[in-house]
């Protein structure tokens, strides 16, 4: 039997190149890690500085102002700047750029020490601009893997996602296959980058071409001069141009990427880019010793950084938002399995892997999923909601509607063509706002006039339903569509000596969970955004303030001093 | 030689003034969706003269029918109706007056039963709250995820009460000679006869008659 790997012994002292720091996974690994494993070398965190604002004044904001960071805060107080001045370097730079974008002469000091690459930067919206997707998806792995490959030994852990399989049904094994597409066809991955580029590139270039930008005038004008505005004001039209020209070339953009996505047989472009990402590190760097990390869907934590920390609308979030309004039907598959994970779980698991590769015992793939070993399905999933929605509006209520009748307006999974469905309602709503808007002349004047008022109210639910058929448009590849069950034998089968570490979906009470943590989450972190409110900061009693210059942990053994390393990447487990 | 003494409680009737039917009615009536409420609460109405015409009769008979509605509905949705049910009815009806019995029993260094025709989800809170060292009390039998309607093995509420304490006894050497009881209805003679000291509180008609002609000590709060 094989010993476990000793997390503390593997990271100790070991120097880690970390992107995405400011993400929702990238925030709880950043503080878990140095949380639960203090003795970890120097851990380099790229960040991109903001207009005003540097890369290390934007790691700091992040750190004083974000609940994942808390923990720190509590255990460290005002120690906490010599703590982190002593473990963190912020990198500027940026993943889209070459070389990530890093100063050479850094580049080369951090690669001389480096252990471990986390590639967790990326774009994470389902469906972006297909330029934005190549440079922060694509380009972005290649830079950091081609960043790794100079520190020669260091290890390469890729954050990907189990949906790269795409739209496929089943069981998913932790492999990556080179060249994957899930439509079983041939797939260069070379030749769809450079297609793919290629494309964005001509509708750029079409979009701005002259006679576009004429013909939109000329559409913007006849707009203009309906709405009775004066056509002649070439301020006017010059600005309505500039906007509406970018708008359309993003939408575009867009309709590109999920166009392609779809004829090779991804859902989004985000899967797409993601699953082209791995097929092409496999097929440019076969030496790097590497492993790829799919979580499934990840969520809100389950204890750390504390319970129910969620930040950003993850994939339940919108539509536990929306099944606690009037809404009831939602249309998706019952026993589909919804394979969400907690952040925690994950970052554990995320850690447990790059210390395995360190020592070169990782598995090429692990995927963090629960579908295979407790899986909660869509349809408990959404009950789950609807009881949480009713613990709360029953308790906390703001009136009397809320606290009798909306705490009872359970919501239901439904068929695409369940007559109640978003479509048919809209097309009821629409209906209603048309009749009463144009109520016979016959009728009272005062009469007309309420019923013209519930006409525009018509319309605005009618708005509301819109977007809610755009936010379950977005997430029918993990309610409704392909039935999967992702493999996550390696992860679970991955030794280690720290209980923390090791991941066991099993010991999930997704009940708990869902009830008590996951969703006072959400309303607490993430419905404040859908409903345009400030979200909560945190803030802290001594806010941190890095040194200048790194702080070497002169006397402290083991640290800063760069460990013999395992032998290379033909030694990772096969 | 038995060392240890017992106070066996009936639930219903002696520490709250609720029962299955009542727990039942509040599950159908906050059943997922609104037709299956209906047809639920339309179930246990229909069930609810049954339940009190068997509840002399058959007591077993009568908690199952009692349950009967609740076939399909989720264990999540159950656990969590629950939870309401304890806080927002039955906690509000716990006797002060079978409250200040169990403390009494526990001062008296005996070991308290609670015997209940109610489900764990639900009286398992009361028996936590009241702090009794065990509790007797009929499990929902669930299948992937959803009950089935069904209670599993051995049910609790009917006259079986007697046989259950003989063997709770021999199986942690109580006394029964010298243990307690206290019961509410007729369908637990046999358990008030197998004690040492039975007490009849608030006692419906034909347990008010069997503990005068025994003479049993007689409670009233209700």
């Amino acid at each position: 039997m094989t010993e476990p790997v000793s997390i503390q012994k593997a990271l100790s002292g070991r120097h880690i190149l970390f992107t995405g720091a400011s993400g929702f996974l990238g925030k709880v690994w950043l503080s878990m890690i140095l949380d639960k494993v203090p003795e970890v070398g120097r851990i380099y965190v790229l960040m991109r500085g903001k207009k005003a604002q540097g890369a290390r004044a934007r790691f700091e904001q992040m750190i004083n102002e974000s609940y994942a960071f808390a923990p720190l805060h509590e255990r460290h107080g005002e120690e906490l700047s010599r703590f982190l001045s002593e473990r963190i370097e912020v990198v500027s730079g940026d993943v889209s750029r070459p070389g990530l974008g890093v100063e050479p002469a850094l580049a080369a000091r951090i690669q001389q020490r480096l252990d471990l690459v986390v590639h967790c930067a990326g774009q994470v919206d389902f469906n972006p601009e297909l330029q934005e997707a190549l440079q922060n998806n694509v380009e972005g792995t290649i830079h950091a893997a081609e960043f790794a490959a100079k520190a020669k030994g260091a290890g390469f852990v890729q954050v990907s996602t189990c949906f790269v399989a795409g739209n496929r049904e089943g069981r998913i094994l932790e492999q990556a296959i080179p060249g994957y597409a899930p439509n079983g066809k041939s797939f260069d991955v070379e030749a769809e980058f450079a297609h793919l580029k290629q494309l964005a590139a001509r509708i750029d270039e079409e979009n701005s071409s002259e006679q576009a930008l004429a013909e939109l005038r000329e559409e913007l004008v006849e707009s203009v001069k309906k709405k009775g505005h004066d056509p002649n004001n070439a301020h006017l039209i010059d600005r309505i141009l500039k906007r509406e020209a970018k708008a359309r070339l993003a939408d575009r953009l867009v309709e590109a990427g999920k166009e392609r996505a779809a004829v090779w047989g991804w859902p989004n472009l985000y899967t797409f880019t993601k699953s082209m990402s791995e097929s092409l590190l496999l097929a440019r760097f076969p030496e790097l010793p590497k492993t790829f990390f799919r979580p499934a869907i990840i969520e809100s934590a389950l204890s750390f950084p504390l319970p129910g920390w969620n930040e950003g609308l993850n994939t339940s979030g919108p539509l536990a938002y929306f099944v606690g309004t009037w809404f009831r039907h939602l249309p998706a598959r019952k026993d589909k399995p919804l394979d969400v994970v907690p952040v925690d779980y994950c970052c554990a698991a995320l850690i447990a892997a790059g210390a395995a590769l360190i020592e070169r015992r990782a598995k090429p793939v692990y995927q963090c999923a629960t579908s295979d070993r407790h899986p909660l399905t869509v349809g408990r999933g959404l009950e789950l909601t609807s009881l949480a929605h009713r613990k709360h509006y029953r308790n906390h209520g703001e009136d009397a509607i809320e606290r009798i009748f909306l705490s009872r307006w359970d919501s239901r999974v439904v068929s695409d063509d369940h007559y109640m469905s978003v479509d048919n309602m809209r097309k009821l709503a629409q209906w209603v706002a048309d009749a009463f808007k144009e109520a016979p002349e016959s009728l009272p004047k005062r009469l007309r006039a309420e019923l013209k008022k519930l006409g525009s109210k018509s319309d605005r639910i009618d708005k509301r339903l819109s977007i809610v058929e755009k936010v379950v448009d977005t997430y029918k590849p993990f309610i409704s569509d392909n039935r999967q069950v992702f493999a996550c034998d390696e992860l679970v089968g991955l030794a280690v000596d720290d209980p923390f570490f090791h991941y066991e979906p099993r010991n999930l009470d997704w009940r708990r969970y869902w009830i008590d943590q996951h969703m006072p989450g959400l309303r607490r972190w993430s419905f404040k955004l859908i409903e345009n409110e400030k979200i909560e900061l945190y803030s802290p009693k001594v806010p941190v303030q890095l040194s200048e210059v790194p702080l070497e942990r002169g006397a402290r053994a083991g640290a800063s001093k760069r460990r013999a390393r395992p032998a290379q990447a033909s030694e990772v487990a096969e | 030689m038995p060392t240890q003494t017992a106070a066996f409680f009936r639930v219903e009737g002696i520490l709250v003034d609720r029962g299955a039917l009542a727990a039942s009615a509040f599950f159908a009536s906050n059943a997922q969706g609104f037709t299956e409420r209906a047809f639920r609460l339309g179930a246990v109405a229909l069930g609810a003269p049954l339940y009190g015409l068997l509840a002399q009769r058959d007591p077993t008979l009568a908690t199952r029918a009692a349950y009967a509605a609740l076939r399909h509905m989720g264990e999540d949705r159950i656990a969590e109706l629950a939870d309401e049910y304890y806080v927002e009815v039955l906690s509000e009806r716990i006797y002060e007056r079978g409250r200040e019995l169990v403390k009494q029993a526990r001062k008296d260094k005996h070991r308290v039963v609670l015997l209940s025709e109610g489900i764990e989800e639900v009286v398992g809170r009361l028996a936590r709250e009241l702090g009794v060292d065990d509790l007797v009390c009929n499990h929902l039998e669930f299948v992937a995820g959803e009950t089935t309607g069904k209670l599993l093995e051995p049910i609790i509420g009917g006259h079986d009460g007697a046989a259950w304490a003989k063997q709770f006894a021999a199986r942690n050497e109580i006394d029964l000679s010298r243990s307690l009881a206290f019961a509410a209805r007729a369908g637990d003679l046999l358990l008030l006869s197998a004690v040492g000291r039975p007490c009849a509180v608030n006692p419906d008609f034909a347990l008010r008659a069997a503990a005068r002609d025994a003479d049993w000590p007689v409670l009233e709060y209700r």
